[in-house]
């Protein structure tokens, strides 16, 4: 009796303490802000381990790393790939014990609400300070690396060109049940889109293009590469993507074309994304990061988005890949996703209210 | 001496303590971060998300119950009580299956069936039907997920069920029909209720399969509690939402856990093997043919289609390899390291794990008391945690006490030891149940100290049931995703994790080399323990 009555009371003293720890344990503080152009810069004798998180696709990924050690092959580039928000949150959760040096993801809002957090260190290289400064954080501690505009691409053997819609909003007419292909609530792009419809045409319009879409059947994927195979396998007429995958599924011989939508009078224009870097606060090795981010904003860097990806380059006079009309063709639409990560919040509530999936 | 032995010694009680505490770190922790959190947050979530959540999760986990049933009851009948051709060889396929992740199966029949995968391709080139008319079944509804975690959860219902079938004295059932009952009466009333607490006990083992599988619905774009535990965590900075839906789910999961547990302690008491004599077969006659061809069905479809389907694209990948191929390094030393990876984190966790669950174990097997039972229990509730919330509570809980393992694969291990550690107190149950306590007290009596009892007498007589826990253990560990996910370090991937990277940017026919060497693996592993005359294979069927 007297063991079972110790035995109770070391489990509950044990239980106590582990609840106590759990609700007071402090936590670090991140380490004192430091800019990564304090460092000397390396010269090609640059070596050393550089981790990057990215969600960028590794068939994508894994070009630019070799093109980068073909300039610095004494640094060895390991990568962490993920999801724009499976990193953001991995991310947060070690910011007092950082474990990547850089990320590159594809999300201006993620990079945005994560910058806010202090999670990156300013960078003024004269790369970073040479991009346009809507697509870079003031301090430089992320920079785009290349844009993406939303599109709408079709399949050209079941709809006419004429028949395509031209504005978003006009996927959710009912003519397109059921045949229609959009990324869901897990998609950075599909969201940030969401965020800006909602800044462009009120909460409204924007709950009401998300029940249209859920109204109308929509097909929804966890990405946009299987919403280009579908569409451009004929399983779907229409998609909702960025305008590479477009250039992807033509260059793969698929019969699928693409619309700029709402370029007309008094339209929104075209929501242009971007894929960024940010290098991390507490980083083992800002000079490598630093050093990769300048790569990548190098001609030769943005060369292989360009021409692997067909993606928009941001430094200026790197050529677009042939077949890629340069974004000044278009009208684009009058906001910016860096200034809108306050809007993250309301927009993903109200869409998931309206039945975002 | 009946009076020492009934007070466990408190090294024992303190270790069987200790491990239990260990087990349920994770559980407090999302609970109270789950009760930290802000109202408003329960009030969205509770009118938002939630209905829609448990009607998605019910129809899956009824559907998926009732379908593992009609093949794992059905496939034990066939293959213990019917005159089926190939018998002995029916029952180990049958059983393998357990070694294939459901995530796998998902990939291997999305391979097969979507737009321009295998089928549609012979369709098109050797039956001549038109592209874009080839009908082709769609496995993104609840129908495709039912189907194919059916697929690789219907062990858990065959494994029990076959072994009591097996173990039903011959002479009950005789006596019945001496007594004048027909057979469908004497089954009814004397196999069915002997059998039942097994099928039963298997039953809710899918349905906590079902609860806490991530990889598949993921795949197959069916949202359950799990994914949308997953979307909580990943697309909001706040993360208490990933917390809530995680009490909700552990509260769907109690009542499983809490039946299983009930049945598997009926199992015990009504099946004894004192005067037992072989089951008669039931002749089939014309029947013959077709039960040969169901189970050669649910072998094929279980079994057969990922290994011929991940094994033909892997060769395939090696005799002619593609830029892609290069670069995802899957035909070369990259996917050799991926195992060398999944196989090291694997048999340490495994390892641990089995050593560590013997404490709390032992101590409800040898000194059975409310408080030991309690402990026991308590300890093994998180055997319905999915591994994403383990994976979710650890990265937050060694960042905050351990900042120096996180990144390392320490980390990752010790975080796979707790995923286990319920698992294994599971599993190992019965094998210490195995060893005859007057065993222990002969040697007792002969001056032996306790621990020394354990080490020469206990364990070598529970081994085969111990080893065949660690397999077991170290297969669910092999094949865990979400855990190494969260917290695998940068460079070190498991072939689970290069099976998802692929999957998620739809190059299945990437994620085919690590599924087909992860099942290779897996299924060696378990073959040969089927096979063995150690007894291991009846302890492991006893353990499910």
């Amino acid at each position: 009796m007297k063991y079972k009555l110790t035995i109770r009371f070391a489990g509950i003293f044990l239980l106590v303490t582990l609840l106590a720890t759990a609700c007071t344990a402090p936590v670090t503080p991140a380490a004192a802000p430091a800019t990564a152009t304090a460092a000397t810069p390396p010269g090609d004798a640059a070596s050393g381990e550089l981790v990057v998180y990215t969600s960028r696709a590794e068939s994508l990924f894994k070009p630019v790393v070799e093109a980068f050690n073909q300039a610095y092959p004494e640094v060895k580039v390991t990568m962490l790939t993920g999801s724009n928000g499976e990193l953001a949150a991995k991310l947060l959760e070690e910011r007092a014990n950082p474990q990547a040096d850089l990320l590159v993801n594809s999300d201006t809002l993620t990079m945005e609400s994560l910058a806010a957090e202090g999670l990156f260190v300013p960078n003024n290289s004269p790369a970073v300070m040479s991009v346009p400064e809507s697509y870079r954080a003031e301090d430089g501690s992320w920079v785009a690396l290349t844009l993406r505009p939303r599109v709408i691409m079709y399949n050209t053997d079941l709809v006419a060109p004429e028949e395509v819609p031209t504005t978003m909003m006009g996927l959710i007419d009912p003519k397109w049940s059921g045949q229609v292909g959009a990324a869901d609530s897990r998609n950075g792009a599909m969201v940030a889109q969401l965020v800006a419809m909602r800044h462009l045409l009120g909460e409204e319009t924007m709950s009401a293009f998300v029940r249209g879409l859920v109204a109308n059947d929509t097909q929804w994927f966890g990405g946009h590469t299987d919403v280009r195979k579908a569409v451009g396998a004929g399983e779907l007429k229409l998609g909702l993507v960025n305008h590479y995958y477009y250039h992807l599924s033509k260059a793969e011989g698929a019969p699928v074309g693409i619309v700029y939508p709402d370029q007309g009078e008094g339209e929104m224009g075209l929501i242009v994304n971007s894929t960024n870097a940010g290098i991390v606060q507490g980083a083992k090795h800002p000079e490598l990061a630093q050093l990769f981010v300048d790569f990548m904003l190098s001609p030769e860097g943005q060369k292989v988005y360009a021409e692997q990806n067909f993606e928009y380059p941001i430094t200026p006079g790197v050529a677009t890949a042939e077949g890629v009309p340069p974004l000044s063709d278009f009208k684009l639409a009058d906001v910016s996703l860096k200034t809108m990560w306050e809007e993250l919040a309301p927009t993903q509530q109200a869409a998931q209210a309206a039945g975002l999936p | 001496m009946m009076n020492t032995l009934r007070r466990p010694p408190w090294p024992l009680a303190l270790i069987a303590l200790l491990v239990s505490l260990l087990a349920v770190t994770p559980l407090i922790y999302i609970i109270f971060r789950a009760v930290s959190a802000d109202p408003a947050t329960w009030a969205r979530l509770w009118s938002g998300q939630m209905p829609d959540l448990l009607w998605q999760t019910a129809v899956l986990l009824v559907g998926t119950i009732a379908f593992a049933l009609v093949v794992g009851v059905g496939m034990a009948w066939l293959v213990e009580r019917s005159d089926l051709p190939g018998r002995s060889l029916w029952r180990v396929l049958l059983a393998l299956p357990l070694a294939l992740p459901g995530y796998v199966a998902a990939i291997t029949y999305i391979i097969l069936l979507r737009r321009g995968g295998v089928v549609e391709r012979l369709l098109i080139d050797y039956a001549g039907v038109a592209r874009g008319e080839v009908p082709l079944p769609s496995l993104y509804n609840v129908g495709g997920a039912i189907l194919i975690i059916g697929l690789v959860t219907y062990p858990y219902i065959y494994l029990p069920t076959a072994a009591a079938l097996r173990s039903v004295d011959r002479s009950l059932e005789e006596a019945a029909r001496m007594l004048g009952r027909s057979g469908w009466n004497a089954f009814r009333q004397i196999t069915l209720p002997l059998v039942l607490p097994a099928v039963a006990g298997g039953a809710l083992l899918v349905g906590l399969y079902v609860l806490s599988d991530f990889g598949t619905v993921a795949m197959l774009r069916y949202r359950t509690f799990t994914t949308a535990i997953y979307n909580q965590f990943t697309g909001q900075i706040d993360r208490s939402g990933a917390a809530i839906l995680s009490v909700m789910l552990i509260l769907l999961a109690l009542p499983l856990l809490f039946g299983e547990s009930w049945f598997s302690r009926r199992k015990r008491r009504l099946t004894s093997d004192t005067v037992w004599r072989p089951r008669q077969l039931v002749k089939l006659g014309r029947w013959r043919w077709l039960a040969l061809t169901l189970t050669a069905l649910v072998v094929l479809l279980a079994l057969g289609l990922p290994l011929l389907v991940l094994g033909g694209l892997s060769i395939q990948g090696w005799l002619f390899p593609t830029e892609a191929d290069r670069i995802w390094g899957i035909n070369n030393e990259g996917i050799l390291a991926f195992g060398f990876n999944s196989l090291l984190v694997a048999t340490l966790a495994a390892t641990f794990a089995t050593t560590l669950a013997l404490g709390p174990l032992y101590l409800a097997v040898r000194f059975p008391s409310r408080l030991s039972r309690i402990v026991l229990t308590l300890s093994r509730s998180p055997f319905a945690l999915p591994g994403i919330i383990i994976g979710l509570a650890f990265v937050l809980l060694i960042n905050r006490w351990a900042p120096f393992v996180y990144g390392t694969i320490f980390a990752l291990i010790f975080a796979f030891v707790f995923r286990l550690l319920p698992q294994s107190l599971s599993t190992g149950e019965s094998a210490l149940r195995s060893v005859a306590p007057s065993l222990e007290e002969a040697a007792r009596t002969m001056g032996v100290a306790p621990a020394r009892v354990f080490w020469r007498v206990t364990l070598p007589v529970a081994a085969p049931g111990i080893l065949a826990s660690w397999v077991l253990v170290f297969i669910t560990a092999m094949k865990e995703l979400p855990t190494a996910i969260l917290l695998r370090p940068p460079g070190f991937d498991t072939l689970p994790v290069r099976i998802w990277a692929a999957a998620s940017e739809s190059v299945h026919t990437q994620a085919a080399p690590p599924a087909f060497l992860l099942i290779l693996l897996t299924t060696l592993l378990l073959l040969p323990l089927m096979h063995s005359q150690l007894g291991i294979d009846r302890a492991m069927q006893e353990n499910l």
